[in-house]
């Protein structure tokens, strides 16, 4: 069930009211919580449900193991190996089960390696990191095991199951165990992220998507050098509208229920540099790939040659966590490699290279829209092949789409687009100077003309399929 | 909002009521105006009447859904005047001196050569020369040889035995839900690198011949054919949203899935498609839809192909059951295919859609099924 579902927004509300009547007893609207992630999981396959149950249990046993025995590693290392190990044979089996096979057909060996009949379960990206956060907050003492079930809904919280942001067990793990109420804090944020979410992927993303995107990609010779531009850019705003609605709608669903997410985006496409980038870009992992994967490493702490390979380790790490596929690595590795060019030429040279800011995003902006698109390509030679009609078609074919108008249009966006960041705070602030009770009469109109202008359709969300 | 201080035990319960208020309020006039779009998304998702459609009885309850037609039509009248703008800029630039025409794309593939590869055999860059022989592109540019091969005209229960002839300038149509959407951009791709043959991909997710109030092909197709007549072969692919039983088109009572009515009138469905292509002079490619994981679909998916096949059949037009193609039948659902004594997973984790793997595949056999011929031979 999609959360920007006639079903889920059917129900959601009934499922508000028993919760908010639940507000004495925290523990009672956490076993409604519980209840409502794991139904959600069955909606779409018991064996989800299933999985994530056992898979709770073994870790949960585990982090009460390694708590018990401090002075022991093994449990520890035991528990980070079994969660790995659940993604890496569910997600990734037959990403290695092919690399194996085409390397055994390069050496000759004449093997057939047996497929196996294995389904992903939904979210186990996520609830992986989510459950490796809590088992290294156990090991270093920063928290005490939780009780079974404030750990299962730590791993299965609906909002953040599907595709995340990623929560940390030190900060979310307080608030599923907290004794006294919640309270409904802010709704005039939490209805100002869901109506943004609307516009953001219901409305601009699937219209981009749909006009623009879709059709280029599809077979990009076909296409005019503009045009080829024109979709190469607005699939770095749809992403960025698609992945950041997201976590927008999630935000505001969990604001709902008393919750604070943490926060995921930050105007990325201001960020001068790949590392700004990085941290204005899906933070929750950027910060996870930093304290769990970069640091562990060494981080900087051993020279800049090692400091420069574990950035590119951790980018291939985290493209590979982006799905199975060669292209995520080598987008994983493109990123790693800019940063270290980057890193190099800032020990080379005294000052930076591009002082004027502005400038500075526009190249930034770039990289990372041109990699985008190698993220996006299901194969090398299909990114190879939209590249070659960007240089190519500036003779033929002719324009298909009003390209110099629409790049226009981009080029003003990405100028106003500083200006435009605080919008939704801003939103909100104007929300809750609106008497409570005349809200509907400024949200109903609003959600009306988003509906009417978006493209017919349940968008789908792009990071659910990581 | 009133500032209230968080665990504030006695307002919580306020401001949570305060906060439903807010949210319900919002949400019903919206059920109200879009009654009609709930309605058409109910019965296409959960073939069934949606839960308020019982208040269609009271005029006050349809009014809401007039108050729809105002912004509707601002929308349809925007949407032309950008269209307008749109095109007046398009012309412009491609009327620039300088620019090439149109016909220059059709003119840089000769016919006579169905085996150039256009762009690839122009590429001069040597790092793509480079990746490209090492990963191959993702259309298989051989696979225009697959009927000669035997392969492909096994699987075609085609009456005519041979292939569709296509010249350069014709086009390609193709219509069906997400599984269409996987395969006509490479079936796409792969006639315009050969032949420069454009094609049109109308596939959209969730769609079928099932529920023409929420999509309908047939009369989609139709514009279709009206606004572009050089359409010479519509390749086919529905199903899997069809299962199920649908209201009668004169508004009676549903009828029950694979009753002699449901038949009746999904099999007229499929007629009334194959008939436009015809009368428009273009061929069909009727795709069958694969085995499927759950055994319920997978036997209705197995009766739906009999529809398709008896009426593409009748109409002596090409069907091509997919199943075969990667590796499964009615019987045995697999999610790996055989090739070249490998392994290659074929079917995504739902059991309904195809991997990249399995797109491909099914691509090649469509575009092993277009031979391309002088435009006076293909007519």
């Amino acid at each position: 069930m999609s959360f920007l579902s006639i079903e889920f927004w059917a129900v959601f509300p009934f499922f508000l009211c028993v919760y908010w009547l639940s507000a004495p007893r925290p523990d009672i609207q956490n076993a409604l919580l519980l209840l409502a992630s794991y139904g959600l999981l069955v909606l779409f396959d018991f064996r989800f449900a299933l999985f994530i149950a056992a898979y709770t249990i073994l870790t949960h046993i585990l982090s009460h193991l390694i708590h018990r025995y401090p002075e022991k590693k093994f449990f520890f290392v035991l528990s980070i190996i079994a969660s790995l190990s659940c993604l890496a044979t569910l997600k990734y089996h037959e990403f290695f089960r092919s690399a194996v096979q085409e390397l055994l057909e390069k050496t000759g060996a004449g093997l057939s390696l047996p497929g196996l009949e294995l389904i992903v379960p939904l979210g186990i990206s996520f609830y992986t990191f989510h459950s490796i956060s809590y088992l290294v907050s156990v090991r270093k003492r920063e928290i005490v095991p939780a009780s079974l079930p404030d750990y299962a809904l730590f791993l299965a919280f609906f909002p953040s199951l599907i595709s995340g942001p990623i929560n940390r067990a030190r900060d979310f793990l307080p608030q599923i165990q907290t004794a006294s109420p919640r309270a409904a804090s802010d709704p005039c944020k939490a209805l100002t992220l869901l109506l943004l979410a609307l516009v953001k992927v219901a409305w601009l993303g699937a219209a981009l998507l749909e006009n623009w995107i879709k059709p280029v990609f599809n077979n990009p010779p076909e296409f005019h050098s503009l045009d080829i531009l024109l979709a190469a850019y607005a699939y770095s705003i749809q992403l960025y509208l698609n992945f950041s609605g997201y976590t927008d709608l999630v935000t505001g669903i969990a604001l709902l229920l008393g919750f604070t997410l943490p926060v995921n985006f930050n105007a990325p496409y201001l960020a001068s540099n790949l590392q700004e980038f990085w941290r204005r870009w899906h933070i929750s992992l950027s910060l996870f790939m930093r304290d769990y994967v970069y640091v562990p490493l060494g981080g900087s702490r051993r020279g800049t040659l090692r400091a420069l390979r574990n950035v590119v380790l951790t980018m291939l790490v985290s493209g590979l966590w982006h799905g199975a596929n060669f292209t995520f690595l080598l987008w994983g590795t493109i990123h790693g490699a800019g940063m270290v060019l980057r890193e190099l030429a800032g020990r080379f040279f005294e000052k930076p290279l591009i002082e004027n800011r502005l400038l500075a995003s526009a190249l930034t902006f770039h990289f990372v829209c041109f990699a985008w698109v190698v993220f996006r390509c299901p194969t090398l030679s299909d990114s190879l092949c939209f590249f070659d009609a960007l240089v190519r078609n500036f003779d033929a074919p002719p324009l298909r789409f009003n390209a110099v108008f629409y790049l226009g249009v981009f080029a003003l966006a990405f100028i106003a687009y500083p200006r435009t960041s605080r919008l939704p705070e801003y939103a909100a602030e104007k929300l809750r100077t609106v008497h409570w009770s005349l809200r509907p009469l400024i949200l109903a109109p609003l959600v009306w003309i988003t509906i009417t202008l978006s493209p017919s359709g349940i968008p789908e969300f792009i990071y659910a399929a990581f | 909002m009133e500032p209230m201080p968080e665990n504030d035990f006695r307002k919580t319960p306020r401001a949570a009521l305060k906060m439903l208020y807010t949210l319900l309020f919002s949400l019903l006039p919206l059920a109200w105006i879009e009654q009609d779009a709930i309605a058409l998304y109910w019965r296409q998702i959960h073939h069934k009447d949606a839960p308020l459609e019982f208040l269609k009885r009271f005029s006050i309850w349809r009014s809401g859904a007039r108050l729809n037609d105002a912004p509707a039509r601002l929308k349809t009248s925007l949407t032309s005047e950008v269209s307008r703008f749109d095109e007046w800029a398009i012309s412009t630039f491609n009327a620039r001196p300088g620019a090439d025409k149109p016909e220059r794309l059709a003119l840089a593939v000769p016919p006579e050569n169905p085996e150039s590869h256009w762009p690839q055999e122009k590429l001069e860059l040597k790092l793509s020369r480079f990746i490209m022989e090492r990963f191959p592109p993702t259309v298989d540019n051989k696979a225009g040889n697959h009927l000669d091969s035997g392969e492909a005209a096994t699987a075609m229960e085609a009456p005519s035995g041979g292939a569709v002839r296509l010249s350069g300038a014709d086009k390609v149509l193709f219509i069906g839900d997400s599984l269409m959407q996987g395969i006509a951009p490479y079936v796409n791709a792969g006639l315009y690198k050969r032949h420069a043959i454009r094609s049109f991909d109308l596939s959209k997710q969730s769609t079928g011949l099932a529920y023409p109030a929420f999509f309908n092909w047939p009369s989609q197709v139709k514009k279709t054919f009206l606004e572009k007549p050089d359409i010479k072969l519509m390749v086919v692919f529905l199903g899997p949203n069809d299962p199920w039983d649908f209201p009668h088109p004169q508004g009676n009572p549903y009828l029950k899935f694979g009753s002699e009515n449901w038949e009746t009138v999904y099999r007229g469905r499929i007629r009334e498609l194959l008939e436009t292509a015809q009368k428009n002079g273009a061929r069909v490619l009727w795709l069958a839809p694969p085995c499927m994981r759950k055994k319920e679909l997978n036997m209705r998916m197995a009766y739906l192909s009999g529809l398709f096949s008896d009426e593409v059949k009748n109409s002596r037009e090409f069907f091509l059951p997919t199943g075969s193609i990667v590796g499964c039948d009615s019987e045995r659902f697999a999610s790996f295919m055989d090739s070249g004594g490998k392994k290659i997973k074929a079917r995504s984790d739902d059991g309904i859609h195809f991997t990249l793997a399995g797109q491909k595949k099914i691509a090649n056999e469509i575009l092993s099924f277009i031979h391309i011929v002088p435009r006076e031979a293909a007519q």
